[in-house]
C-alpha cells in the first residue's frame, strides 16, 4: 500500500475507532457538530453492511467514499497460519474511467461486472448514509422531518 | 440557519435534483431484481474476494461454476441497452459516482457545522 495512503487511513480510522464510533451514535446529542473524519467513520460503519456479513476470516472491512474522486475499500484477513494480511482497493474516479489500484503497482480500470457492482456499491452507499445518517431523502436530498443519526 | 449554511443546503438539493434526473436516465441495475441480494452473492463478490486474491471478476469459482444463462442475457440486454441508446457505460458511471461523492460531501459540510 502507498504511504500516503496508509497514513490516510490511519488519520481517518484511529485504533480507538470503536470507542468513538460509540460514543458518536449516542443519539442524545444530535445537533453535536461532527468532524469530517468523524462522518467519514460512520459512513464507513454503514457502507460495510452492503456487503453483508463478514466471513470468520475478515477481522476488519472498511468501505467508504474519501474525497470527491477516491473511494476505499479495505479489508483486513487472519490466513489459515495465522497471519494478518491487509488490502486496501482504490478507486479513483477519472475522466476516463474508475481506475483501481491495488499494492505493488496493480491497476486497471473497471469495466464490465466490476464496473457495475463497483456504481451498486456506490449507489447503495449513497442510499443507505443520506437516509441512515444525514437524515435526507436520497432522491431529493431534502432533510426528514425527524433526523435519524447512527 | 445562517446564511453559509443555507447556502450548502441550497448546492446540496440541487445537486441532489441533478442527481435524481442523473438516475432517471442511468440505471445499470435495471436487470437486477435485488442489488443488495446480487453485492451479497459470492459470484458477484468484485469488491472482496476478487479485491483480495487480486483477481478480475473471472475466478476459479466462475470457471467450476460457469454464469447461469439468464445472467449471461441480462449482461448482454445491460448492454445493448446501453449500445443502443449510444450511452457510454463508463463514463455515465464517472459521471453518476462523481455525483454521488460531490452530495455527500454536501451533506458533510452541512452536517460538520452542526445543521
Amino acid at each position: 500500500m502507498g504511504g500516503v495512503l496508509k497514513k490516510a487511513l490511519k488519520l481517518v480510522f484511529a485504533d480507538n475507532s470503536e470507542a468513538v464510533l460509540g460514543r458518536l451514535k449516542k443519539k442524545d446529542r444530535p445537533l453535536k457538530k461532527f468532524t469530517e473524519r468523524e462522518l467519514i467513520q460512520l459512513e464507513s460503519e454503514i457502507g460495510v453492511t452492503i456487503f453483508g456479513k463478514k466471513p470468520a476470516h475478515v477481522v476488519r472491512r472498511e468501505f467508504f467514499n474519501f474525497d470527491k474522486d477516491t473511494w476505499i475499500w479495505h479489508e483486513e484477513i487472519i490466513d489459515s497460519d495465522g497471519r494478518r494480511h491487509e488490502l486496501t482497493t482504490r478507486y479513483e474516479v477519472q475522466p476516463r474511467g474508475i481506475l483501481k489500484v491495488q499494492p505493488n503497482y496493480q491497476y486497471n480500470y473497471l469495466e464490465g461486472e466490476e464496473l457495475q457492482n463497483f456504481v451498486l456499491a456506490v449507489k447503495e452507499y449513497y442510499e443507505r448514509v443520506s437516509r441512515q445518517l444525514y437524515g435526507r431523502d436520497p432522491a431529493t436530498g431534502e432533510k426528514f422531518s425527524e433526523e435519524i443519526s447512527g | 440557519m445562517s446564511e453559509n449554511n443555507k447556502q450548502g443546503v441550497d448546492v446540496a438539493l440541487q445537486r441532489a435534483l441533478e442527481l435524481a434526473d442523473s438516475a432517471n436516465n442511468f440505471n445499470p441495475i435495471k436487470n437486477i431484481d435485488n442489488p443488495v441480494e446480487h453485492l451479497h452473492s459470492n459470484k458477484n463478490d468484485s469488491m472482496g474476494k476478487a479485491a483480495l486474491t487480486n483477481n478480475m471478476p473471472m475466478t476459479l469459482d466462475n470457471v467450476a461454476q460457469p454464469p447461469k444463462r439468464e445472467d449471461y442475457y441480462n449482461f448482454v440486454d445491460y448492454r445493448k441497452n446501453l449500445m443502443e441508446k449510444s450511452v457510454d457505460p463508463t463514463k455515465q458511471s464517472v459521471e453518476y459516482t462523481l455525483r454521488v461523492a460531490e452530495l455527500i460531501g454536501a451533506f458533510r459540510a452541512d452536517k460538520s457545522r452542526g445543521a
